[in-house]
């Protein structure tokens, strides 16, 4: 440098120090940084002061990093002022990281630029800094761009800013990554989740994600990951095992916790607490395909996504509550539509009915029900055996119609006791299923009352299919006598709100036992 | 005639720290400079067939990094705004220096500088960038006043600087 630095000046302005403080301490005001800005448009002693300072900022940073990760330390994590952009933070952890294999990173860009001249393929260099490939994507919008066939480095940040990518470690595991995301392939087996949502499968285990206060080590299984902006990692288990652990400050040992097919747990800090009914299959993407496939409704409104055949969910439509609640016995309707907030696939639920327009979907839908009742019996059930009252004369709901029982393995079941009615959310349903579209809503509904009794009162409800508060299905008085009807309702691409709802005209509804068999959403793919 | 991917790799391994550190002085966030040197990087191999030669290189990335990083200021546009066209303008001069002056082993230098620096420094500059802690939080963890942090952060840079222009004559 042809300017030697001045130290006397520095101890001279105190001012300027504290604004340069102020200024690394990242807590500037607008008028500080009007008083700086004019400091430094005045004076080049100060400006190269200014250089030198960030420059050399920088430069311990990175020093401090290298140092810290070749003595295999990482910076500690449990400091509460620390902020996500100070640089003992992940952040900075992971540029040195990027810096280190900066080289192979641009080896790589140079290899998979279209229509660049390929450097040799026996370079051993970029084959072994390769530790994964992209194998397919939907709607990925990259911030640096990749396509299908591209190696990925180890170490070099990638921020997937929408849509979806499905990825091939080189040692096996398969990985789906849900943008928005920030991550980085660590290995062959190994995997840094900053920010965001991806779904692994590993056929025989041996597979590790990291995220800023998480490991998930897996045991043979497919899982799910979110690493949330405020360091909360969410951890779930479709198949198999994981082991979840902390990352407690260095000289702490960390905390585990053994997870098994369908559990769910959230790492935050020093506590891993397990998840329970929050639907957090609803909130991931499995497949990455297009595949022609049908959804489950009733594990839908169990909180999967589809298809992960859940069942037993419990909803009371008149007051928006659901999970494995105790049976209700009867209940009056509020005229609300009540949202779903435990579901986030699911848009509400109602009580139709009162003779005038009802509300049936979060976008203000409404529909006119002519029936005049606003009460109803029992819960809406998905899946299973029917919870019945455990009072004395209260026959359990039958799941049988057509001489097929809907609650037993391979068919599912929707226990609708007339006056309920939901609605799906198909957008957020088709979100979970990239590259594929809705076609269909179909299933078999019915009346499964009988009885040994031969004068019964005639009863019969009414059933209807609503898609965006206008209707598509209806079929009036339905009767134990009219056995399974078959409902075949065509989706459009442009739908977004599925209804399905059920009114009695008559008081008594003790024998109007609707069901909904096999109730499903068919997909085809995407016409995009 | 445009530079050669190995000119391009070399410069950019090369001046990596000092773009960075040009991306972070306009940012004050670590992740997003990163996030634009990678960009600057992607940006260096698409255009390379319009890049003369290595003096060209060299202004070139300083441009790329200028643009891409007020871009991405502007586009989070939370923390107050320091720079304006006329003091990057002015700053650019001195990144210049830096360019002639330290054209290699900048990182190797501080290593070697932050060695000879005295215990209670050495404690300052981990508090602030290993442990990211800011000046009040090192105050109260030193016992001494806010001013004083101010003063001693200065004081250390100063140094280091002084003595990475040394190390720097030294190898030279």
């Amino acid at each position: 440098m042809d300017k030697p630095m001045d130290s006397s000046s520095i101890r001279d302005d105190a001012e300027f120090a504290r604004l340069i403080s102020l200024y690394l301490d990242d807590t500037l005001t607008e008028k500080d940084a009007g008083d700086l800005r004019l400091i430094l448009l005045e004076s080049d002693l100060r400006r190269a002061e200014f250089t030198d300072l960030a420059l050399t900022r920088c430069g311990i940073v990175q020093v401090f990093r290298r140092d810290a990760l070749h003595a295999g330390t990482l910076p500690p994590k449990d400091n509460p002022n620390r902020q996500s952009t100070s640089p003992g933070s992940l952040a900075s952890w992971r540029s040195v990281l990027s810096a280190m294999l900066v080289a192979a990173a641009i080896l790589i860009l140079l290899l998979t630029i279209p229509g660049r001249k390929r450097l040799p393929s026996n370079d051993k260099s970029a084959a072994e800094a390769s530790m994964a490939s992209i194998t397919s994507q939907y709607g990925a919008h990259w911030r640096t761009p990749l396509s299908v066939g591209n190696s990925l480095v180890a170490g070099h940040i990638l921020n997937l800013q929408s849509g979806f990518v499905n990825i091939a470690f080189n040692a096996g595991p398969r990985v789906i990554v849900q943008g928005p995301a920030r991550f980085s392939v660590k290995s062959a087996s190994a995997l840094l989740l900053l920010k965001g949502r991806l779904v692994a499968r590993a056929v025989g285990g041996h597979f590790t994600i990291q995220t800023s206060g998480a490991v998930i080590r897996d045991l043979g299984t497919w899982f799910a990951v979110h690493a949330h902006r405020s360091g909360k990692t969410t951890v779930g288990v479709y198949e198999g095992r994981v082991r979840v652990s902390n990352r407690p400050a260095t000289g702490i040992a960390p905390i585990s916790r053994m997870l098994t097919s369908g559990e769910a747990s959230y790492v935050r800090g020093n506590s891993i607490k397990p998840l329970r009914h929050t639907a957090w299959e609803q909130h991931f993407v499995k497949q990455v395909d297009n595949e022609p496939t049908t959804l489950s409704v009733v594990d839908i409104l169990c909180g999967g996504d589809g298809t992960t055949r859940q069942v037993d969910n419990g909803i009371n439509v008149a007051t928006g509550t659901g999970g494995m609640l105790p049976q209700i016995g009867n209940y009056q309707s509020d005229f609300i539509y009540h949202r779903l907030a435990f579901l986030p696939v699911v848009d509400g639920c109602f009580v139709p009915g009162g003779n005038k327009p009802t509300q049936v979907d979060s976008a203000g839908d409404t529909f006119v029900f002519p029936v005049a009742q606003s009460n109803g019996y029992y819960l809406l059930w998905a899946g299973g055996k029917f919870p019945a009252l455990k009072l004395r004369h209260i026959q359990p709901v039958s799941p049988i119609l057509g001489n097929i029982d809907y609650s037993r393995r391979g068919h599912s079941i929707i226990y609708m006791h007339p006056n309920k009615g939901f609605t799906l959310n198909l957008r957020r349903i088709q979100r979970l299923h990239p590259g594929l579209q809705m076609s269909q809503f179909c299933a078999v509904v019915g009346d499964s009352f009988t009885t040994t009794v031969k004068h019964v009162p005639k009863s019969s409800t009414d059933v209807w299919v609503i898609v965006d508060g206008r209707l598509r299905y209806k079929k009036l008085d339905v009767t134990p006598q009219d056995g399974a009807i078959l409902i075949n309702v065509p989706l459009k691409p442009g739908d977004h709100f599925l209804t399905i709802a059920d009114a009695a005209l008559q008081r008594d509804i003790s024998r109007d036992w609707i069901i909904l068999g096999d109730p499903r959403l068919k997909l085809v793919p995407s016409s995009k | 005639m445009s530079v050669s991917d190995e000119v391009l790799i070399r410069a950019l391994v090369r001046d990596r720290e000092k773009i960075f550190a040009y991306c972070w002085a306009i940012l004050r966030d670590d992740d997003l400079a990163e996030d634009v040197f990678q960009e600057v990087c992607s940006l260096a191999v698409q255009k390379r067939e319009t890049i003369a030669n290595e003096q060209h290189l060299a202004g070139w990335l300083r441009l790329a990094a200028r643009r891409k990083s007020m871009e991405a200021a502007r586009a989070r546009s939370v923390r107050a705004q320091l720079f304006n066209t006329e003091l990057l303008d002015l700053l650019d001069a001195h990144w210049r220096k830096w360019d002639e002056s330290a054209p290699t082993g900048l990182l190797d230098a501080l290593r070697h500088c932050l060695k000879q620096l005295n215990p209670r420094g050495r404690e300052l500059l981990a508090m602030r960038y290993e442990q990211g802690l800011k000046s009040p939080r090192i105050a109260e963890k030193l016992g001494c006043k806010v001013p004083t942090i101010y003063m001693a952060t200065m004081r250390i840079h100063a140094k280091l600087k002084e003595c990475i222009v040394r190390r720097m004559a030294i190898i030279d």
